[in-house]
């Protein structure tokens, strides 16, 4: 050796020692396989850690051995997959095989081998995420749908080597994850999306029931709000306007004429009203109101076909009054007689009494009118009871009463009409007193309120003194009681009016109607 | 259960039918795939469930894969390898694999009743449904091969040697179990790839399949 080579040689030792004793001077630390990794099961990527007091001059290998390989073989390529990994490519990646990796890190010290890590390239499948997840709505009747769709995993699946299966997550902003499993497909659709909420949508893969990708990126969308579900707001908030206002004027309308407190009953008139009774034609209220009855009879006379001007009560239930012509009405089995006129001025209802006072004074007039819609005009007897009463000149409506029922209603055996009152919810008149004696109305009203929710057979308790000469005008009148005496009409009319809330009884047993003057 | 029975029927009419000759073998392909599909991710949830509570020495001291008895049927180890392969030799690889699994199946369902772990029941459970996915998945594999030649209809089928209870402790019982398990599913993994490469080839009429 020359003296230069030895120089060198010299130089090289004292770096080396040099280089050791700044370095650790010690062979590396163990390294650690961390992870395999096989995107699409043809190949693979292996990754390990250093330890961390390794030099710079470490330098690592991988060996490996294979089942049903014999021998040791080295990691074919270190660079493709970065630093610290191995990438093994389509020649070297065989399935179904195990691989046995060790780690070797290398030093100037020497060498320390890893763990042996073993793996089965099918257990370390783990494709990567799907991409280019597209989201598109669809707005069918304003039912919005969300369609999704994505690439599907193309390597392999064209000669049924690996078989990737799809899900899918999504959720509304501010709400859980919902996870659909989708198959095969590479589409998927959310049905009955939220109006006017922002979607996010995920997807991942897998590949031979193996281990799921990760997820996708997000990504977004917006559904819009429904527009016909504003309609249809708009549409109800008006038609609850409308229905209040409805109600309201049904309210103010009833009230008007019922002078009811109760909106309930203003209801309950309006959708269930009571079924009129039959009007005569001809005959003007408002006449009779103001007291001029001979002219309301002449223009019933003479206007059978006059319009029939508005009733106020067209919430009475009227019935025809039971009339007979003839005294055995008397004597005889009164029970026929039922008559009854029904204004709805008089309630079975206690708290309704206190109303009637004031209906009263102004429907003993109306009472009257109906009194005259029973008046069959067509009869011959009737018109004889007209005329006569048209020629009395008497002004006082009185003697419009006069103008009573007869033979309404012909039933069967008898001439009078029946009127079954078994119901005491249905309102009945018990102002037919007052119709004739308007002077006494209010007392007659309130004896016969006092009684009516219970018993109509109130006949015995009439005075007989009241029955038909309350009106003065009328007792003046000889010619009235010309007209009463003799006409068994008078005493039909006194029993009329005192049975008015008789049910059953009807005029039963008072004779002494015979002699009220 | 309602899945295997469901695959029964599903068998037995295509048995009817195939013999009439109507089914084409791309169809009965798809089927039998579909089979082996759920086969494959039966035994997989079977390994997942049991190594929630595997006793971590048993990794290290588990036998090597090669020990499986049925190392000895060789076929293809990759894709390409998969590609190039014959279809009556896949077919025939396909149905001795399975067969092989025949005993060993029983023994694993015999022993999963008093399997020393946790989720024994389940386990137990999935066992049987296991054995009846695979005898299904083999009647249909019988009409397949029948359909296809005689060549495809040759079993070389390897014999399980193994012991019956498995071990004689718990430890070795479970670490057994979990041995056996793992065969089976790299078997039926291998017979799942089989078949749908399989498929796709008798599909080439069918771009869509693949």
């Amino acid at each position: 050796m020359t003296l230069s080579t030895r120089l060198k040689r010299l130089v090289g030792w004292a770096l080396v020692i040099l280089i050791s004793a700044v370095s650790h001077n010690s062979p590396p630390g163990k390294p650690v396989l961390k992870q395999c990794h096989s995107p699409d099961k043809e190949i693979f990527t292996c990754w390990w850690e250093p330890n961390a007091h390794d030099g710079e001059d470490t330098t690592y290998r991988l060996l490996y051995e294979k089942e049903l390989t014999i021998g040791i073989l080295e990691c074919p390529d270190y660079h493709t997959a970065g630093k610290n990994s191995c990438f093994f490519d389509k020649n070297h990646t065989s399935i179904w095989v195990d691989y046995f990796l060790t780690v070797v890190a290398i030093n100037a010290f020497g060498n320390t081998t890893s763990d042996v890590y073993k793996i089965d390239v099918v257990d370390i499948v783990k494709p990567n995420p799907p991409e280019n997840v597209t989201l598109w709505l669809e707005l069918c009747e304003d039912i919005p749908t969300i369609h999704v769709t994505w690439n599907s995993f193309n390597i392999g699946t064209k000669c049924g080597w690996i078989t990737p299966k799809y899900q899918l997550r999504f959720k509304k902003v501010d709400s859980k994850w919902n996870i659909k499993y989708v198959g095969e497909q590479t589409q998927f659709s959310i049905y009955s999306a939220s109006p006017g909420k922002l979607y996010i949508v995920q997807v991942q893969c897998a590949l031979d029931n193996g281990a799921w990708s990760e997820w996708s990126n997000t990504t977004f969308i917006q559904v819009p709000r429904s527009e016909s579900k504003q309609h249809i707001w708009i549409l109800v908030s008006f038609s609850a306007i409308l229905l209040f206002a409805a109600v309201c004027i049904m309210f103010i309308k009833k009230k008007r004429y019922t002078n009811k407190c109760c909106l309930f009953h203003s209801i309950q008139q309006w959708l269930l009203p009571p079924v009129p009774g039959p009007r005569i034609k001809g005959i003007d209220v408002q006449l009779l109101k103001n007291g001029r009855s001979h002219e309301a009879t002449r223009a019933l006379l003479i206007n059978h076909g006059f319009p029939w001007n508005g009733m106020p009560w067209k919430n009475q239930a009227e019935e025809y009054l039971l009339v007979r012509d003839d005294n055995k009405l008397l004597n005889e089995d009164q029970k026929h007689t039922h008559g009854k006129m029904i204004s709805n001025n008089c309630h079975s209802k206690p708290n309704i009494n206190n109303q009637l006072n004031v209906h009263n004074s102004m429907n003993f007039k109306e009472e009257k009118t109906i009194l005259d819609d029973l008046v069959d005009t067509s009869q011959s007897e009737l018109v004889n009871e007209l005329n006569y009463v048209n020629t009395m000149k008497t002004d006082t409506a009185f003697s419009i009463d006069t103008i009573y029922v007869r033979n309404v209603k012909p039933v069967e055996n008898s001439r009078y009409v029946d009127i079954q009152r078994q119901d005491v919810d249905m309102e009945y008149s018990t102002v037919r007193e007052p119709m004739l004696f308007p002077e006494k109305q209010n007392k007659v009203i309130n004896r016969q309120q006092e009684r009516l929710p219970y018993d109509y057979t109130r006949v015995k308790e009439v005075n007989g003194d009241m029955l038909l000469l309350q009106d003065p005008s009328f007792r003046n009148n000889t010619q009235n009681t010309d007209y009463i005496n003799p006409t068994p009409l008078h005493p039909v009319t006194e029993k009329v009016h005192e049975c008015a809330e008789s049910l059953n009884d009807g005029y039963v047993d008072n004779p002494h109607t015979h002699n009220v003057k | 259960m309602e899945g295997t029975k469901t695959l029964k029927f599903f068998v037995t009419v295509v048995c009817m039918v195939a013999v009439a000759g109507a089914i084409p073998i791309g169809d009965l392909l798809d089927l039998a795939s579909q089979h082996s599909d759920k086969l494959h991710s039966l035994s997989t949830l079977l390994t997942h469930e049991l190594d929630t509570h595997f006793p971590p020495i048993g990794h290290k001291i588990m036998p090597r894969p090669s020990m499986c008895h049925t190392a000895t049927l060789q076929g293809p180890t990759d894709k390409i390898q998969a590609l190039q392969f014959p279809e009556h030799d896949l077919l025939s690889l396909v149905r001795s694999l399975l067969q092989s699994w025949a005993d060993p199946l029983l023994v694993l369902s015999a022993n999963a009743n008093t399997l020393p772990h946790p989720a024994q029941s389940t386990i137990a459970s999935k066992v049987q449904e296991l054995r009846d996915n695979s005898n299904s998945l083999g009647h249909g594999l019988d009409i397949l091969s029948g359909k296809m030649g005689p060549a495809s209809q040759i079993l070389s089928i390897s014999p399980y040697d193994g012991n019956a209870d498995l071990g004689e402790d718990n430890i070795s019982k479970l670490l057994n179990f979990q041995f056996l398990l793992s065969c089976f599913r790299r078997d039926s993994h291998k017979i799942d790839s089989f078949l749908k490469v399989l498929r796709c080839r008798a599909a080439k009429m069918q771009p869509n399949m693949c």
